[in-house]
């Protein structure tokens, strides 16, 4: 939690208000998409014993 | 990539979600989103994969609710270094994965409930979890809280788990946000505790033993057969700590340029078995057209082991060859023990956006390369990887 906090105060103290209309950019299909792939994630899932990264509400797998 | 949907879920509602009380209301209209995916896998240690997978989603934007369900299945074909150290034959399993998420979000607070579950001959998988989500300073900053429960059990294939099985629990807090930090960069930060209680130790899984003068002769990656012809003859099962809290910051920064786009992701993890490790993913994806997209994709992962990692697990034996102590915590699983992995590939996106539909085709692969150095068996392994798929987007 203090990670998060400390992350939340250096963003904020980093960025600036955007209005609805400057957010062009944001919108594009290479900032919006996802690139990876569901045998990409597995394929990490077994090589790595680190686990986390936002996923939410996904089975595991018991391949390790 | 549930973390990306958060993010296009707050970027659609963003720039195409109403105005609360803003007349007039404008018409919902349903979105259906299908994707298939073709994915293969292959490895110098003799395990080829091939996934087959399928999702459908509905969605409607302006409404603020979408549901997926997704359901792959993993053909594993395997004869790899430890398979053949244990003296089993060749073997080939499927595993099949089921999710369904729903999501509803119609103005700045939302919420996002799912489960899946994964199941091969050996091991079950089941798991639930839910977000909730909001929007603050005119949606330029989005909260997300969560929570998912997992529910897991291993066997051995042919015996059923009432026989033999263990069984673990993971119950995962999680909070976060996405930022808009200028026009052309938005940041994520999530952090999540996992608390892993129950026995995680594989059944099928034995771990070798030596005597001390022996142990200190068996270097990293060692064959099969000296190891084989080195061990004591009591082989035990691996054995693994009943509790695990395993804690993981991920940070996402997506910034556009002209004519392209940096997506980069760090992760650090650190655990109360002591595996601490580090993992950055790059991709750099260029625009070589308005619809056609290319990227570079990196991704390094550096891992310390656990603290009861032992490349040769050591104990003094009496005369008639027994044990005279016991080895409480022990494994022989590498991705537990030190573990350099370096990923470099790329992709091709061809993207064909239409009034009533966008299509869209992705080719892409990796190349991976883990080195483990003090590890048995093997000290690394070159593993390739490749998928295509096809997605529709049609209203």
């Amino acid at each position: 939690m203090k990670l998060l906090a400390l992350g939340l105060l250096l963003a904020l103290g980093a960025c600036q208000h955007v209005a609805p209309y400057q957010r062009a950019r944001l919108a594009h299909p290479t900032m919006t998409d996802s690139f990876g792939s569901v045998g990409a994630a597995h394929v990490v899932a077994i090589h790595e014993g680190a686990a986390g990264g936002g996923s939410a509400g996904e089975a595991g797998c018991g391949c390790n | 990539m549930r973390g990306e949907r958060r993010w296009l879920g707050a970027l659609l509602a963003l720039l195409g979600g109403p105005v609360q009380a803003a007349p007039p209301a404008p018409q919902g209209h349903t979105v259906v989103r299908v994707s298939l995916e073709a994915s293969g896998y292959h490895d110098t240690d003799h395990v080829d994969v091939a996934t087959p997978t399928v999702a459908l989603g509905l969605s409607d934007p302006i409404a603020g609710w979408s549901m997926e369900g997704s359901y792959l299945v993993d053909a594993v074909s395997a004869a790899s270094v430890d398979i053949v150290s244990s003296a089993t034959p060749h073997w080939t399993e499927r595993r099949h994965v089921g999710a369904l998420s729903f999501r509803y979000k119609p103005h700045e607070l939302g919420i996002e409930v799912g489960g899946g579950v994964s199941r091969e001959p050996d091991y079950l998988a089941l798991a639930v979890g839910g977000d909730l989500v909001w929007d603050m300073l005119e949606k330029n900053l989005t909260g997300m809280v969560g929570i998912s429960y997992g529910d897991e059990t291993a066997g051995r294939t042919g015996t059923p788990f009432a026989v033999v099985s263990h069984r673990f629990t993971k119950t995962t807090p999680r909070a976060g946000f996405t930022l808009i930090v200028n026009p052309s960069t938005v940041f994520e930060l999530v952090g999540e505790v996992a608390l892993e209680r129950g026995n995680q130790a594989k059944p099928y899984r034995y771990v070798p033993v030596f005597r001390p003068a022996v142990a200190a002769r068996i270097g990293p990656g060692t064959s099969g057969d000296v190891v084989n012809g080195a061990r004591l003859d009591w082989k035990p099962e691996e054995m693994l700590p009943l509790a695990r809290n395993r804690y993981a910051a991920t940070a996402r920064l997506s910034h556009r340029f002209s004519g392209s786009t940096l997506r980069l992701e760090e992760r650090l993890y650190s655990d109360d078995w002591g595996l601490d490790a580090t993992t950055t993913d790059l991709r750099y994806i260029v625009d070589l057209t308005r619809s056609l997209f290319a990227w570079p994709h990196l991704r390094v992962h550096l891992q310390a082991p656990v603290a009861f990692w032992q490349r040769a697990y050591a104990v003094e034996v009496g005369p008639d060859g027994n044990p005279l102590e016991d080895l409480p915590l022990r494994t022989g699983d590498r991705e537990l023990g030190p573990v350099r992995s370096f990923t470099a590939g790329g992709g091709l996106r061809w993207r064909l956006p239409g009034q009533a539909s966008t299509w869209s085709i992705t080719l892409q692969g990796d190349v991976v390369l883990t080195r483990y150095p003090d590890a048995l068996f093997i000290s690394e392994r070159m593993a390739f990887f490749g998928a295509l798929s096809l997605e529709a987007a049609l209203e």
